[in-house]
């Protein structure tokens, strides 16, 4: 059976909930919607509803507290998983697609490196096998160049052809600057590893969307209610689905039907860089997921192209549209890695399948180990 | 702001984060200037202010009410309203789930954010959830008709007939559980007076109906 692509699971995900939500719309179970959704009195509430409340009411209530605590804990256990996987505003986004250009640039990146790969396959080793021991008087360079590379094991760096490393690498030098600042990969001493722990300076990224963060908290505590749930996409997203019932079921014709699509639109596709620039929820979230070390994009560095094959790839970043985060090196990337989704979008993109998602990412002896039993054979 | 080079906050992504905030302040003090229209609340959402500030607008209590008594606030009532709940009397009454959950009210009891909180000696009568409210014009009764259904649905006996067996709220004993607005006929089944938009008798919040009767009287007066 082909693999669901994970843009397809995603739009399942969403569309279930979604759907969800709506029967609790028109039930009485008390489901609620994304802003507390769960049974009866049961419910995970919106992190920044309830941060938000508490700063306006001044009121502890425990129930929300508890369920804030909850979801700290599920966040640092998945990460923003609700961005990718919940929230429906990505499906909206996809619904009325804008300009492209993004998905162009990626699909002809990702043809490139394919032909270029296919090039390398169909002239084998012949060439390749040759800079082998010449590649010996660069392995100052191999380690460095390509730091991920288990430095343990040059035999496996060395089928790399180094000649068209160099070549690849040479022409455009600054696509390529973190490969020269390896640092982080090279101060844990395990070289495989791509998710080191010394990525600190990466760890958490401030930017506009912590702003609007920081200014929906301080309305809220100034002027005594939750000034951003007014203008939550999420929140218009189901009371647009609900008036549009109400509508239907009750004869309700409201101002509302026009202001809240309107409001969205505004929102999600005039400003079609709400969740990268503006969601105030993804930044609350990206806070609390830099302590995040469940399920992070791993790259299989004897599969990777860029590594193994030294082709200048860089699909998976440009597949991680939104967070701007390279897989390949995270911890130096435009992107911070407590912004990633797991939306598996990398994955998906990259042309060899070398990054999956595990549950925890070791410092991988393993992996280094296995390439060393199988240099032989390359 | 984080102190790396590559990390800082770049100026563009700062204006950007400013103005969304300064949106925000911006949206949060026209509304608390412009202020909102009063609207029912359901029983614990008296206290506006406590209200308003914990309200998620999550539907939890609309959902759950076994009446099916809520609705959520029309944006024309405000935006600060707008998907509050509060109560279309004509689709159902608050009986403080006394028949189905034993007077234990259930949009309280599910509330995520204790927007609706009773007091802990809270009792029906206790909560006002609005006031009856008479538009004599419209009322068969007042027009000598002899319907009294207001009267006999009323379970708190707030209403009573004056001297010409014309129904008159009674406005210390009523709480605004919306009984009488349910049962009452005028707008249903084609007995509608001339010029009427609403029931003849509707809940209103209770500062409203203080306003309205205040209209009346000086209107009746002059």
């Amino acid at each position: 059976m082909k693999r669901l692509k994970a843009q397809t699971l995603r739009s399942i995900s969403i569309a279930v909930i979604a759907v969800l939500v709506t029967i609790g719309l028109v039930s009485t179970g008390g489901i609620g919607t994304l802003s507390a959704l769960g049974y009866n009195a049961i419910a995970a509430i919106c992190p920044l509803g309830v941060l938000e409340t508490l700063l306006a009411s001044k009121l502890f209530v425990p129930r929300a507290l508890i369920s804030l605590l909850v979801l700290v804990v599920l966040i640092i256990a998945l990460g923003r998983v609700f961005c990718a996987w919940i929230c429906p505003v990505s499906l909206i986004q996809r619904w009325f697609p804008g300009r492209k250009k993004r998905q162009k640039e990626l699909e002809s990146s990702i043809e490139q490196v394919t032909i270029q790969a296919n090039e390398l396959e169909e002239d084998p080793c012949g060439e390749d096998r040759a800079p082998t021991p010449a590649a010996a008087p660069i392995p100052v360079a191999i380690p460095v160049v390509a730091a991920p590379i288990p430095a343990a094991t040059p035999a496996a760096a060395a089928p790399t052809p180094a000649a068209s490393t160099a070549t690849a690498a040479a022409p455009q030098p600054a696509p390529q600057p973190a490969d020269c600042t390896p640092s982080a990969c090279a101060n844990c001493g395990t070289a495989t590893r791509t998710l080191c722990g010394h990525g600190k300076p990466n760890r958490l990224k401030l930017d506009s969307r912590h702003g609007v963060l920081a200014g929906s908290l301080f309305s809220a505590a100034l002027f005594g209610f939750p000034v951003f749930c007014l203008v939550c996409p999420v929140g218009l997203t189901f009371a647009t689905v609900l008036i549009v019932m109400r509508l239907f079921t009750d004869g309700d014709v409201t101002i509302t039907l026009l202001v809240f699509p309107a409001i969205l639109i505004l929102e999600l596709l005039v400003f079609r860089k709400w969740c990268a620039k503006l969601c105030p929820m993804g930044a609350l979230f990206s806070l609390i997921s830099g302590a995040n070390r469940f399920f992070r994009p791993k790259v299989d560095n004897r599969k990777c192209l860029v590594t193994a094959k030294g082709i200048d790839c860089t699909v998976c970043q440009k597949a991680c549209a939104r967070e701007n985060i390279d897989p390949r090196r995270p911890d130096t990337s435009a992107g911070a890695l407590a912004d990633c989704t797991k939306c598996r979008d990398c994955a998906d993109a990259c042309p060899v399948g070398a990054i999956s998602f595990p549950l925890l990412s070791r410092p991988d002896r393993s992996s280094s180990r296995s390439a060393k039993q199988e240099s032989p054979q390359s | 702001m984080t102190g790396e080079k590559k990390t800082s906050l770049s100026r563009r992504s700062f204006a950007l984060g400013a103005g969304g905030a300064i949106a925000l302040l911006g949206l949060g003090g026209t509304l608390k200037l412009v202020g909102s229209e009063p609207v029912c609340r359901p029983p614990g959402g008296q206290d506006e202010d406590a209200f308003i500030g914990a309200c998620l607008r999550c539907e939890k209590c609309r959902e759950i009410c076994p009446n099916h008594a809520l609705i959520p606030t029309r944006i024309e009532q405000g935006l600060l309203n707008a998907r509050t709940p509060t109560f279309d009397f004509k689709k159902g009454w608050c009986d403080y789930c006394a028949e189905a959950y034993e007077g234990i009210p259930q949009c309280v009891a599910v509330c995520p954010t204790e927007a609706l909180r009773l007091p802990a000696d809270a009792t029906p009568e206790t909560v006002i959830l609005g006031k009856a409210f008479i538009v004599e014009e419209w009322c068969l009764g007042w027009q000598l008709r002899g319907c009294r259904r207001c009267l006999d649905e009323c379970p708190y006996e707030a209403i009573e007939l004056d001297a010409y067996d014309r129904p008159v709220v009674i406005a210390e004993k009523c709480n605004g559980c919306g009984k009488c607005e349910l049962v009452c006929i005028s707008m249903m089944g084609g007995s509608l007076y001339r010029g009427a938009t609403d029931r003849a008798i509707t809940i209103k919040p209770a500062e409203t109906v203080e306003q309205l009767l205040k209209e009346q009287t000086g209107g009746g007066a002059a």
